[in-house]
């Protein structure tokens, strides 16, 4: 099986030199999605055969590095990653056809294609650093597609050294685990780690925890987190396609990253709740930057890092292979709303889907006139739905499940999802609300007994050893009484909320203009996403202005 | 004591401010070959130099001191020869960490090897864009791809080969030179390779966006040189997986 896996990089491979090198014109894509179509049969194939039960198997193509291995994140991982460049592929035959860069355009894909299943089969470290190195430079490359742009190659560039800053804790994470176990092989360093979990260096620093943190900063910077995040919004002057592969694809190599090192968390316990931290700052601050753009394109940038931190957030509290899960359902939702962009635009200037007047619908369509259910029975259905969703979906699974705080994902994710949907239908003036309120319960119900049902079997096919998904849920545990708290807090937030919304619609007009000054300079600073990126641009003017001060100085020797 | 004896190997394998004699010397030299046994040359004989003394930690400091200086230096670099050289200068004063007894010189004078040959890369094509133009300067020579696409594939290629860029020998060279290095030096020496990036793209920027302005128009490399080029290049591939296997096997 491991030839299987070597095949289907060298497939993508083939492809890119054929393309780069050849003269095909137009005839570039179709050579591409043929080659392509053959690496998702083979990723498929590969799928089932580990659904079936095939061992897992290591294959060695040189002395220090170059070995590709098949396990179940791996043949998952090539399948989802294979179907969604397919789509990628297919979608751009007609989308770039007129592009000057056409052939050079599906070379980089394909080469992308390789880079990314190559992160994902990687055996060793070294092989994985390449791969994880060059993903961010063949970005770099597609999203500046368009060469003589400025503005995309300024963007392209904020990526590639945030990726490029990714890449280093990763490159002395491998450092750490080489030198101290002398092989380069992840499974054998990995195994060495949780044979010795206590390990500490010479100055005491704990091994584990030190490799731990690494791998999890090199995963901030490839999932866009908190303080990492700047570039993320600003690629969208790549090419359509490219944003989708990047969204759907790319962007979500934090999560695995972090579950090809799952080991090293397990003795980590520390890092996983900073790396829960981050998520949910990473979450929270996605999703409020995203409700203040105006650029529908930033917009889903925002909704991406959003995305993104809830997923970390997964990780933080143990649940790795629902982040797996995640990472997967993201990308396909967020690669159909990149990839539907173009017909979105056209229906918009077909029906610019502006609501009419309510005296218009009432006169003219002859229809009855909107109405609002009363705030305080809204209120109560947000608290007590989604709770009472989880907990059944919980209970079906497994009544011992709600033991395992990676729970608290679910009912952070499932109860402010839920109480922001029953919370926007109240807002909204509608002819029936107990109808809408109806079907968002359904939909609520079924995405999140779908999505416990399916992250438990994702559970099952990732880490088959009940002993260590005990231990990665047991790393990430918090003390019962912070479980508590947690609860209570989002609990709070929810009818905080409600009070705000309350307050927002029955406050007189002085009150009003009282809170317009706060909620104006509040408006500023989410506007200006926290300053984070004119400080970042401050800084690098700075450093380029003092480099080229200092060059006059020594004369330029 | 150790300090004195350092100096002539300072000269080679450069230290802040002896280096300026290296960078003073590449620029002043016009011709390709000598220029390309310069830059093989210089770190060898460095490194012989280097052999006569164990260095010291506070040397190896301002061996780090100095590649971050010049790194930093060559982000508002615009000409390309003066580039290949702060970054060469960066690049050789790293070989300082790679130096204690417990490592056999012939694997780090393979790491010098690497880091020169990919220096030599984009010493050559940076040659050839001059021959046409005149000047390798970035920001005089924007829109380059629009007249001279496959120059400026292999411009682009070759100085990301210079900045140790996967698989070129100058990734294995850094790999190597951090496998010999405590964690803290470590950290110093990814933050220089983290600015050679900055500094790579920055270089490019200002000869593949935008337009081409200037009047004059050339030819595009011929077949037979980007197929040498394109030779050229998975031999330095092949010569990368060598040096990988001789300085990052075991241990």
């Amino acid at each position: 099986m491991e030839r299987l896996v070597f095949l289907l990089i060298i497939l993508a491979l083939v492809s890119a030199c054929i393309i780069g090198f050849g003269r095909f014109g137009r005839h570039a894509a179709a050579i591409s999605i043929f080659f392509n179509t053959l690496i998702f049969g083979v990723a498929l194939v590969l799928l089932a055969a580990k659904l079936g039960g095939a061992p897992n198997g290591v294959l060695h193509l040189n002395a220090v590095w170059g070995s590709v291995q098949f396990d179940p994140l791996a043949a998952l991982m090539s399948a989802v990653i294979s179907g969604i460049s397919l789509i990628v592929h297919i979608y751009s035959r007609r989308y770039m056809v007129e592009d000057p860069g056409y052939g050079r355009f599906f070379a980089l894909l394909d080469l992308m294609t390789a880079c990314l299943l190559l992160m994902v089969c990687a055996a060793d470290l070294l092989t994985m650093l390449i791969a994880w190195n060059l993903i961010g430079l063949v970005l770099f490359w597609l999203l500046d597609h368009c060469l003589p742009s400025r503005s995309a190659y300024r963007y392209g560039f904020w990526t590639f050294i945030t990726y490029r800053f990714s890449d280093l804790p990763l490159v002395l994470a491998a450092l750490i685990l080489h030198r101290l176990y002398g092989s380069w092989s992840i499974a054998v360093v990995l195994a060495k780690v949780t044979a010795n979990p206590g390990m500490t260096f010479t100055s005491g620093l704990p091994v584990a925890g030190t490799v731990a943190a690494l791998v999890a900063l090199s995963a901030f910077g490839r999932s866009a987190q908190f303080l990492l995040h700047t570039w993320l919004p600003y690629t969208m002057d790549g090419p359509t396609p490219v944003s989708a592969l990047m969204h759907a694809g790319i962007v979500n190599a934090g999560a695995f990253i972090i579950n090809r090192f799952a080991p090293v968390f397990v003795a980590a316990g520390f890092v996983l709740h900073w790396v829960f931290v981050v998520g949910l700052v990473t979450a929270i601050t996605g999703s409020l930057l995203m409700l203040a753009q105006n650029d529908i394109k930033k917009s889903l940038g925002y909704s991406t890092m959003g995305q993104m931190g809830f997923m970390i957030m997964e990780c933080g509290v143990g649940a790795f292979s629902l982040a797996i899960f995640h990472l997967i359902a993201h990308g396909l939702f967020k690669a159909t709303l990149f990839l539907s962009s173009g017909s979105a635009i056209n229906q918009a200037r077909a029906d610019d889907g502006v609501p009419k007047s309510e005296l218009y619908t009432f006169v003219v369509e002859r229809r009855a006139t909107a109405y609002r259910q009363p705030w305080q029975l809204m209120a109560l259905i947000t608290l007590g739905v989604p709770a009472a969703i989880l907990l059944i979906a919980h209970w079906l699974v497994g009544a011992g499940i709600l033991v395992e705080q990676g729970a608290i994902v679910l009912l952070f994710f499932g109860w402010i999802t839920g109480a922001q949907l029953l919370f926007s239908i109240h807002r909204m003036d509608t002819e029936d609300p107990w109808r809408m309120v109806s079907l968002a319960i359904v939909s609520l119900v079924v995405v999140v007994l779908g999505y416990t049902f399916i992250s438990h079997a994702f559970d099952l096919f990732l880490y088959p050893d009940v002993a260590f998904r005990r231990a990665i849920f047991s790393a990430a545990a918090i003390s019962p009484a912070t479980f508590d708290g947690v609860v209570v807090l989002v609990t709070l937030v929810i009818v905080a909320g409600w009070i705000l919304a309350y307050r927002a619609t029955h406050q007189d007009q002085d009150s009003r203009v009282r809170t317009a000054r706060f909620w104006l300079i509040y408006y500023a600073l989410i506007s200006r996403e926290f300053y984070i990126a004119d400080l970042y641009a401050a800084a690098s003017r700075g450093m380029l202005n003092t480099s080229r001060q200092v060059n006059l100085w020594l004369r330029w020797v | 004591m150790l300090v004195l004896a350092a100096l002539p190997a300072a000269i080679f394998l450069p230290l802040f401010p002896l280096s300026a004699l290296f960078v003073l010397l590449f620029c002043r030299v016009a011709d390709l070959r000598v220029r390309a046994v310069l830059v093989l040359l210089w770190p060898q004989i460095g490194l012989m130099l280097a052999t006569l003394s164990a260095p010291s930690q506070a040397l190896r400091v301002w061996a780090l001191l100095t590649a971050l200086f010049y790194a930093w230096r060559a982000l508002s670099v615009q000409e390309l020869d003066r580039w290949i050289a702060f970054i060469a200068v960066s690049a050789w004063s790293l070989l300082w960490m790679g130096w204690d007894t417990t490592h056999d010189l012939a694997s780090l004078r393979l790491l010098a090897l690497g880091f020169s040959l990919s220096l030599l890369t984009t010493m050559v094509v940076g040659s050839l864009l001059q021959r046409r133009v005149g000047v390798a300067y970035a920001g005089l020579n924007h829109g380059l791809p629009e007249v001279a696409p496959r120059l400026a594939g292999f411009l682009v290629v070759s100085v990301l080969c210079a900045v140790a860029t996967p698989p070129f020998p100058s990734f294995f060279a850094i790999m190597g030179i951090l496998h010999r290095s405590g964690l803290g030096m470590a950290t110093g020496i990814c933050t220089v390779w983290l600015i050679w990036s900055w500094t790579a793209l920055r270089l490019l920027e200002g000869f593949i966006t935008n337009s081409w302005k200037l009047p004059r128009r050339f030819a595009d490399l011929d077949r037979m040189t980007s197929f040498a080029l394109v030779l050229g290049l998975f031999v330095l591939c092949a010569m990368a997986l060598g040096l990988s296997n001789a300085s990052l096997a075991g241990q």
